[in-house]
């Protein structure tokens, strides 16, 4: 089989997971126990409002008529109406996504490249006090609880060290920008950047454990092969063993981690997005996931499937580019 | 030396003493409506925790926390000398209630019993610390001012009690201590529905606490928690329960819930009335409280006789009621106490108008949590806390309350008469509004009748959720002139004052070309003519100057509005209490060391001399 029947094989295969995952997705919510109402019982809202919140919301149609609807408003691009904003969720998924992006995205960055490297430097050097320092330091960040050390790191660097120095070491306690904002661009970026660091620390120090043991596993493994030997014998540089051939064999399992992580860069991360009320991705849906807010819900994890079933299709094909080995 | 510096050692504490007096006490007002707003501006900022909120309070990112709820942040903030903690009863409450359609639940007695068995100072003293929450025997708290009835049944914690109870009913025990009925065969087992612990740890453990107490009487009960969803599907849509545990909080000024609570006809399907209470008596004292009163003195009658019935039934027991806690920083004035809110929070209008800095009675800014997620701005469907405390800011009703009784006051509308007339052989009451002359919307458009009147008719036609029963008995309205409107109700009932006169008031010349109100976001569309406005467009006090929704909303005061202030006072000269204060502790910072060294140094010398 040629490259280009493989590529269609994988498209057609693409397209059947997406109705799968479309159809899925709308029955699950609806399984689910509760519905929306629950959190508009209160004495403001009688019986007769809220039947009237289930006939706006659609919610008293036949089960086969709210299908079609949310089909239409997938195929629209609106995703739908959110029941409790009453917005078009495609506007509130794109006022977050820049923010869950920066976060989610520059975190991935740095976690890879620092998971790699210390990963690489591991295996490399198998039994040495940087391999010792790299597995311990990488299985202790690892099984930190996110909110523990979320919450740490913000009233340390937020409350404790401001009120000890006077201000001199002062972050954010919440948001992405200060309240108001700076007016001029160069230091509105910075101030985003002084919002940043926090939350992303905390998803680096928790995330860059698991592509350091991960690497320096697949590492230790590639050190022990014949090609390997035979470079040395050869007298290469040290740093090109490890980065020329070490490194490279074990590219395509890395691109797959990689590529697994991007939908992460969109979902965003629930709990930090939470701690440092970040205005993302991950907090809108979990919110809604409390509220039973249908319309955000399918459109949100259709959005997410729709990176991760894409992703997976992309690290597949470009595993030929990076393996030679492998042919369609 | 020693006498001066006792001197100056009594002089600081006095000081420090007097200043905290000070900064602590809240002004009395008496009399409404008054005017404002006094403050340039008010930012409210969002925090998605309490641990952010604290952190930012205390470190003086705001100015003005509510909400508070856990005690351990009730402690941290107490001990911050910046602060002033406020604690107002409010109109919330934690019931426990029984399936009266179900044996052995059904049998009143027993119900009684097991309301005598809900450790309440147990719950209060050891989930809260004591200090969060008051135990609760009302179903109409005291926060209810005239609404409540201190004279009905109450079923303090007594398992003695409880014993007896079901003793004179007939109950018995076997020989192995367990609760047989009064046809001598034993019980059912019951469950007891709750929260899970992970989803609500305190009703989790107050459910706990409480079947454990039902347990040593020797009845077979299980503690069956639930997620919150599957709760209120169980308890609410389906009816299939015995005993559930479960909170409800913002009822209003007015014990309108009880109707929803216990009349009959709302025990149907995701109707109120989950314990399925059927009374005729109920009914019949609750129809009159809710539509046939004619005066609040009627109303109160029905009410108070209803809330003896609904005790003696012991359908739904209370169990506590949550305090308002609220943390300000010191160096604000003109908070107002709303009876049953507290000083900030959403409904804490009177506050918003008259809150100033100290020593700068116009002017200033605050920044105040916004409590939670401010899902939209619009006002016809953003009824929820958080986005009810920046729109109330926004627009105006026809009527206000007094903070303090409840007792109904003029606003937009400057006043009323009610005249009851027969159409046919049905009563309709015809209330007739004088509008306030220059009240003026943010655009500076004047606000007339014709807005009034499309406001009712466009809220009632479009049927929005939120208003269907404030004006469900809405026959007609018509604007004679512009500063004249009438509403012609069915029915002559004292609530239809009060519920034409507390919907929201919208700009006809805004909301005329709006196509679907539902997804209408007026905050984030631009005015048609005034730049720098938006869509936000109403007659209240603040103006919606800019927002980054999910991050902060800020209101800058109404240069136009009609209840401004007679004359702005120019700021008052010279050192306020917040620099008096910082110098004092400045000085206190200074003088106390030289204090305690030059203590030591007379002591070490004197022990050097004795030893000479």
């Amino acid at each position: 089989m040629g490259f280009k029947a493989y590529v269609a094989r994988r498209l057609v295969n693409t397209v059947i997971i997406v109705f799968v995952t479309v159809t899925l997705q709308f029955f699950i919510f609806r399984i689910m126990p509760g519905n929306p109402l629950a959190h508009f019982i209160s004495p403001n809202f009688p019986l007769e409002s809220r039947r009237a919140l289930m006939e706006m919301w659609g919610l008293d149609k036949p089960m086969h008529e709210q299908f079609i609807t949310y089909l239409s408003n997938l195929l629209t691009g609106k995703l739908g109406i959110s029941f409790i904003s009453q917005r078009y969720v495609i506007d509130e998924v794109l006022e977050r996504l820049p923010n869950t992006i920066l976060l989610m995205g520059s975190s991935t960055i740095l976690m890879i490249v620092l998971g790699i490297h210390l990963g690489v430097l591991a295996g490399s050097r198998r039994g040495s006090k940087s391999d010792l320092a790299s597995v311990t330091f990488g299985l202790l960040t690892q099984g930190l609880p996110v909110f523990f050390l979320g919450l740490l790191l913000m009233l340390t660097f937020s409350y404790y060290l401001p009120v000890a120095t006077g201000g001199l070491i002062n972050f954010p306690v919440a948001g992405t920008v200060s309240r108001p904002p700076p007016a001029d661009l160069p230091r509105y970026f910075m101030d985003v950047l002084w919002h940043l660091t926090l939350p992303m620390v905390t998803l680096v120090i928790i995330s860059f454990g698991g592509y350091t043991l991960i690497v320096r596993s697949l590492m230790i493994d590639v050190m022990a092969q014949d090609y390997i030997l035979t470079a040395k014998a050869k007298g290469l540089p040290e740093r090109s063993i490890i980065y020329g051939h070490g490194l490279r064999s074990i590219l395509p399992p890395i691109s797959t981690m990689v590529g697994l992580s991007l939908s992460g860069i969109v979902g965003g991360a629930v709990i930090t997005e939470t701690i440092f009320s970040w205005h993302g991705i991950g907090r809108y849906l979990y919110e809604a996931v409390l509220q039973n807010d249908y319309p955000v819900m399918q459109g949100t994890f259709f959005l997410l499937s729709m990176v991760t079933i894409i992703a997976n299709l992309v690290v597949d094909l470009i595993y030929g580019l990076l393996d030679p080995r492998i042919r369609y | 030396m020693f006498r001066s510096y006792a001197v100056l050692l009594i002089l600081c504490v006095t000081l420090n003493t007097f200043h905290m007096w000070v900064a602590s006490s809240v002004p009395e007002i008496s009399k409404y409506p008054i005017n404002g707003p006094r403050l340039d501006e008010i930012l409210f900022v969002y925090h998605a925790t309490p641990e952010a909120a604290v952190a930012a309070i205390r470190k003086g990112d705001i100015d003005i926390l509510s909400d508070i709820f856990r005690p351990s942040d009730v402690h941290v903030l107490s001990e911050d000398l910046n602060l002033n903690i406020t604690f107002s009863q409010q109109t919330h409450y934690c019931y426990v209630a029984f399936n009266t359609r179900r044996e052995p639940l059904n049998d009143k007695q027993f119900r009684k019993a097991l309301a005598h068995l809900i450790p309440r100072e147990e719950i209060a003293s050891k989930l809260f610390e004591g200090i969060v929450v008051t135990p609760m025997l009302y179903e109409t708290s005291p926060a209810f001012g005239r609404w409540h009835n201190p004279n009905v049944a109450t079923y303090p914690y007594n398992p003695t009690r409880a014993r007896q109870i079901l003793a004179s009913g007939g109950y018995g025990w076997d020989k192995d201590g367990k609760l047989i009925g009064p046809d001598s065969k034993p019980l059912r087992k019951v469950s007891f529905i709750s929260p899970t612990q992970e989803e609500a740890p305190t009703s989790y453990e107050i459910a706990k606490l409480t079947v454990e107490e039902m347990k040593k009487i020797g009845l077979e009960v299980y503690q069956e928690p639930l997620s919150f969803d599957s709760l209120l599907t169980k308890v609410l849509t389906e009816r299939s329960f015995d005993i559930y545990f479960l909170c409800v909080s913002n009822l209003g000024k007015y014990p309108r819930w009880l109707y929803d609570y216990y009349h009959s006809s709302l025990d149907v399907p995701d109707g109120d009335n989950t314990p399925g209470v059927r009374d005729t008596e109920l009914d019949r004292l609750l129809y009159t409280f809710r539509f046939e009163s004619e005066t609040e003195e009627e109303g109160e009658r029905a009410v108070w006789r209803a809330q003896e019935l609904i005790a003696d039934l012991a359908a739904r027991v209370p169990v506590y009621s949550r305090y308002q806690i609220e943390a300000y920083r010191k160096g604000l004035e003109g908070m107002v106490e709303h009876r049953g809110v507290g000083y900030f929070t959403s409904g804490a209008f009177w506050t918003y108008l008259n809150l100033s800095r100290v020593g700068l009675p116009a002017g200033g800014k605050v920044k105040v949590d916004v409590g939670g997620r401010v899902r939209t701005l619009n006002p016809l469907y953003g009824s929820g806390a958080y986005e009810q405390k920046i729109i109330t800011l926004i627009y105006d009703s026809l009527l206000a309350s007094d903070p303090k009784t409840g007792e109904i006051v003029p606003y937009l509308a400057e006043g009323w008469k009610l005249q009851n007339l027969m159409v046919g052989k049905s009563k309709v009451q015809k209330i007739t509004f004088k509008l306030a002359r220059n009240a003026t919307w943010h655009d500076g458009e004047t606000l007339t009748s014709a807005d009034i009147r499309f406001s009712m008719e466009y809220l009632k036609q479009n049927r929005v959720p939120a208003f269907i029963s404030s004006l469900e008995r809405v026959i007609n309205v018509s604007d004679p002139d512009p500063y004249t409107l009438e509403v012609t109700m069915n029915g002559t009932s004292f609530f239809n004052l009060i519920d034409v006169g507390g919907i929201v008031i919208i700009p006809k010349h805004i909301w005329k070309d709006v196509s679907d109100w539902r997804t209408f976001q007026p905050d984030r569309e631009p005015h048609p003519k005034v730049k720098g406005l938006t869509k936000m467009v109403g007659t209240g006090p603040f103006i919606l100057a800019e927002e980054k929704p999910g991050e902060f909303w800020r209101l800058r005061a109404n240069p136009n509005y009609f209840k401004r202030l007679p004359a702005v006072k120019t700021p008052v000269e010279g050192v306020g209490l917040e620099e008096w204060s910082l110098n004092l502790r400045t000085f206190s910072l200074i003088a106390v060391p030289i204090l305690l060294v030059s203590i030591g140094y007379l002591i070490l010398r004197r022990r050097v001399s004795t030893r000479i």
